[in-house]
């Protein structure tokens, strides 16, 4: 035992002074928190913060820059016009067509480039759209279901509402929906909208029943706020996490729907570049060894979700440190 | 008696709100539709008719009457199990349905049994043995869950087992051209092969459903996997397990007990998978020709017909919402907490 | 008396190995046991080279404020530490007489026969979804496997799990034995998770805080019940505990834990009058007395430390041999 070193060169506890001794309810639990005798061992160093670590965190956000960049301006780089015919059909990739032709002449650099436009914006409304929707209604629902009389009667009407929703498949909901109102940019983000609100509903509404009963809005409600503003003000800031955390898993499903939509031909009318009907025309040549007119939008379209997930999940872990 | 009816609550209540939930389905998908613009005589009659020839045509269709009045006509067909008949055919739409929701089932369940085994195997090895090479491969397939889209899989594989290496047959059907139709037994087809006997119809039906189930599994499986993994990680480390282990029970046991345990969150995904796997299964019919439902849904789309998209929307409701009551009387018999009643202080 | 000299003299090493119960092999000797959690600030050092020995029969308290470590060491000891960011190491670690030998590549712990262990709260501690009945047989059957006996009868199995109950004090037996954890009381649940913890037979018990979750009586009860049990089959206890006055009282000795360290090791019966640690004298100081509720303020550990050495900043006082954390990062 040679060294008695001193504890003012361990690093500083969070919580300086002990105050407390050891208090039951926490003991146990994890023994890496909370060291009221600032015990040497349990303490970790604060984190470093500062220029050195924005770079890092900037580094997920540059490819989703890149992305919305070709969503604005992908229509105006295209080397052909991608609803005309270009060149010879089902020629493979050259350059003067980068990513070959399909069977009827398209090419297919230009259609996959032109569709950026076309899906990222669709699958964006609609996540935008989907997320309004089902927090207004997981509030809703939320807030009111437990109260007697007509207004929980109301609440609870549309929480099953919702659950029916819910019950069928959203590829064939939509499938239906597009095919009764007909297919547009408009009805499909319509459509992914109502497919897709019930989930973020429910996410919504979860956490509406934990925060509802919280002190502090008992509080808020004490000091004579009223409900609508309560809601506004306190519950809502603090339910909503979830459902922005669910948004990049929402955007991966709605640029999945709308392309499974024109894979099965109900999406937006055929020279129209879409990833999904761009696919399904190269199945086709895909059965007989042309590989590349469903290549290359596969790959943009797994992309576009990748770059999605990346991003959200940095931007997400800065914001809880 | 009545102390057995009183336990047995949890589960007869189910079933009994079933019937009752389709009917509300039922309405409100009629109201949906019926809220369509456009007019289907005149897409019937191409805008020829006048108006005694419309009057019928309405009759016929039975669009005639107020709304409530159609509202209840609709209803009451739909318990006897009558969905109309198509616009464009004539065929009783529950006739169609039922020859062909049947393979469309199979090719579902399929996709969703082998998903749900390999994704409690993978996990589990994931879990446990962290280490391994496997399960590094395993993780990596579970953080891109949810983004591989089932079509693109499906001509990915057609691509790469068919057209280049002509290890799968040609995506055309279940069965190969030189193999005679199996005669129907229950409707499923694979299932059909085996009751009448005819495993040359069996065997050719295998090879052409490995890559279809294949592309399903692949697509669908990540999620549960992801989900499992989640849940196991976090039972491992639970009380209960580290409770049952030291306490000294089996390792067979424990093991059962960790499963159970993290399976319910799991279990609704199923339910959820199975939606979309019912979806992908319209996708993977389209791209390797089978014959199920997806063909008369592209169909009944393409020419509007609206009986058809009407059936189909009630008949899938039921589907999911007897899949969802199958979910939720698993996961009440898995973790008794969940059945309603049950004291949690 | 300075606190350095204190230090010196209690310091783990010099007392570590102390002879248990004379003339008899130790059921568990632990040398230079050390944990290790790597976070993401780097490795944080939970478990500092603990070294002792425990007799058969012996009943040893290891007392600590919460963050020494004494938790993390329990579940060290039971091999529960399998996660990819937890190190453990030590020189030797014997148990009933043999080497354990653990298996590092599993992350589902395996057992080790004849060490059982009881957790803080039998609401969580115990399974949910299975009824007591159930989790009180598969222990028995094993057991019973376990004893080379074969597999033991159906009825046997049963007769034995409406002893255990019997023996733990629990009367309604038929309904416990179907009751999930939930449908019980606290004090039911806590009996039946220590016939569940004891119906395997174990040569020792590790108890981390069995009496937290429970109100004052209810803990008396719950460790007396444990403790009778215990006795009549000379399974050696080794309880986890923050409560030093109910651990001092009901075992044989008492270890302090402190920053990852053992500082202190000591009969239990004669722990206030040899106490020489400052930290050790520092608890025992903040116990709430009859005394003590005359004062305006209870005594804290902060106010206790700044009395002992007459100097304000506590830091100083705490004074462990030496940092336990080696960050590494």
């Amino acid at each position: 035992m040679t060294s008695t070193t001193p504890t003012s060169t361990t690093p500083a506890p969070t919580t300086p002074a002990p105050t407390t001794p050891a208090s039951p309810t926490t003991a146990a639990a994890d023994p890496l928190v909370g060291a009221p005798l600032a015990a040497p061992s349990a303490v970790a160093r604060p984190e470093r913060r500062g220029w050195t670590r924005w770079p890092r965190l900037a580094l997920p956000l540059v490819p989703l820059a890149a992305l919305v960049a070709l969503a604005v301006i992908g229509p105006w780089l295209t080397p052909h016009n991608p609803e005309r015919v270009s060149g010879p059909t089902s020629a493979p990739p050259s350059g003067e067509h980068l990513f070959g032709t399909d069977t009827s002449g398209l090419d297919v650099f230009s259609q996959t480039l032109a569709a950026f436009r076309t899906n990222v914006w669709i699958a964006t409304v609609a996540v935008l759209l989907a997320t309004a929707g089902g927090a207004l209604l997981g509030l809703l629902t939320g807030m009111n279901e437990s109260a007697r009389g007509p207004r929980g009667l109301a609440a609870r009407l549309l929480g099953r509402i919702a659950d029916f929703v819910q019950a069928v498949p959203g590829m064939l909901l939509g499938l239906i929906t597009v095919a009764f109102y007909g297919a547009s940019q408009t009805t499909l983000v319509l459509t992914l909208g109502v497919v897709l609100a019930p989930l973020q509903a429910r996410l919504v509404r979860t956490e509406v029943l934990r925060v509802r009963s919280d002190a502090y809005v008992d509080a808020a409600r004490m000091a004579g706020l009223s409900e609508l503003r309560l809601t506004l003000r306190h519950v809502l800031p603090n339910s909503c996490r979830p459902a922005m955390e669910n948004l990049s898993v929402l955007f991966a499903v709605s640029i999945i729907l709308t392309a499974s939509l024109g894979f099965l031909g109900a999406g937006l009318p055929t020279p129209k570049p879409e990833w999904g009907a761009m696919i399904s025309r190269g199945a086709t040549d895909a059965a007989v060894g042309n590989w590349w007119p469903a290549t290359f939008p596969t790959l943009a379209l797994i992309i576009t979700v990748a770059i999605i997930a990346a991003a959200s999940s940095a931007l997400l872990r800065r914001r809880t440190r | 008696m009545r102390q057995t009816l009183r336990r047995q609550r949890w589960w007869l209540a189910r079933i009994i709100a079933l019937p009752f939930q389709l009917i509300v389905f039922a309405a409100v998908s009629f109201l949906l539709v019926h809220n369509i613009p456009g007019d289907p005589v005149a897409v019937l009659t191409g805008g020829q008719a006048d108006a005694a020839n419309r009057a019928a045509i309405e009759k016929q269709l039975g669009l005639d009457g107020s709304l409530p009045t159609q509202l209840m006509r609709y209803l009451g067909h739909t318990l006897t199990f009558d969905l109309g008949h198509s616009y464009i055919t004539g065929r009783s739409v529950a006739s169609e349905f039922g020859d062909r929701l049947p393979a469309t089932i199979e090719l579902t369940l399929m996709g969703v049994f082998l998903s749900a085994v390999l994704a409690l195997g993978l996990s589990y090895l994931a879990v446990t043995r962290p280490r391994n090479p496997v399960s590094y491969l395993v993780r990596g397939y579970a953080r891109i869950a949810g983004g591989l889209p089932d079509f693109a899989v499906g001509v990915a594989a057609v691509f790469v087992f068919y057209a280049t290496l002509h290890w799968a047959p040609a995506p055309l059907g279940r069965l190969s051209s030189d193999v005679d139709d199996v005669p129907k037994v229950t409707g499923l087809p694979f299932l059909d092969t085996i009751l009448t006997g005819r495993f040359d119809a069996s065997w050719s039906m295998a090879g052409h459903l490995a890559l279809p189930v294949a592309t399903l599994v692949i697509s669908q499986a990540g999620v549960l996997v992801k989900m499992l993994i989640g849940g196991l990680e976090e039972a491992v480390d639970a009380a209960p397990t580290r409770f049952r282990i030291a306490s000294g029970a089996s390792p067979a046991m424990v093991r059962l007990s960790l499963v159970r345990r993290a399976l319910p969150p799991a279990v609704t995904t199923c339910g959820t998978l199975f939606g979309y796997a019912l979806g992908g299964a319209v996708i993977v019919e389209a791209i390797f020709g089978f014959a199920g439902i997806g063909s008369y849904l592209s169909d009944s789309v393409s020419s509007g017909d609206i009986p058809a998209m009407q059936g189909f929307l009630v008949i899938v409701a039921a589907v999911s919402l007897l899949v969802f009551l199958l979910v939720d009387l698993a996961n009440m018999s898995l973790d008794p907490r969940r059945r309603p009643g049950a004291r949690t202080d | 008396m300075t606190a350095r000299n204190v230090i010196d003299e209690a310091g783990p090493r010099t007392t570590a190995v102390s002879d248990p119960v004379e003339g008899d092999a130790p059921i568990l000797a632990v040398e230079d046991l050390t944990v290790r959690y790597g976070t993401r600030s780097g490795e944080v050092t939970a478990v500092d080279a603990v070294s002792f020995a425990l007799g058969h029969g012996e009943r040893v308290a290891l007392v600590g404020e919460s963050g020494s470590g004494k938790s993390t060491l329990g579940l060290a000891l039971a091999g529960f530490l399998t996660q990819d960011n937890v190190h453990v190491e030590c020189s030797r670690l014997d148990f009933a007489g043999a080497a354990l030998d653990r298996d590092t590549r599993s992350r589902l712990p395996r057992r080790t026969p004849g060490l059982s262990m009881i957790f803080q709260d039998a609401m969580t501690t115990l399974d949910p979804v299975w009824p007591i009945g159930s989790q009180l047989r598969a222990v028995i059957r094993a057991a019973g496997r376990a004893d080379g006996g074969g597999r033991p009868s159906r009825a046997d199995v049963r007769e034995r799990a409406r002893y255990w109950l019997d023996r733990v004090g629990l009367r309604d037996t038929e309904r416990v034995l179907r009751a999930r954890p939930y449908e019980l009381s606290g004090g039911m649940r806590q009996r039946a998770m220590i016939a569940i913890a004891l119906c395997g037979g174990p040569k020792l018990l590790i108890a981390d805080e069995p009496t937290s979750a429970l109100d004052a009586s209810l803990a008396r009860e719950a460790m007396e019940t444990m403790l009778t049990l215990t006795g009549q089959s000379s399974t050696s206890v080794l309880v986890i505990s923050h409560d030093i006055l109910l651990a001092q009282e009901y075992t044989d000795r008492t270890f302090v834990m402190y920053g990852g360290r053992i500082v202190e090791q000591r009969t239990s019966a004669r722990l206030v009058d040899t106490a020489t640690h400052p930290y050790t004298v520092a608890l025992l100081r903040c116990v709430p007395t009859l005394a003590s509720a005359e004062l305006d303020e209870l005594p804290t550990l902060a106010s206790v430390n700044a009395e002992i050495t007459g100097v304000d900043e506590p830091t100083e006082v705490t004074g462990t041999p030496e940092p336990a954390a080696k960050e590494s990062a």
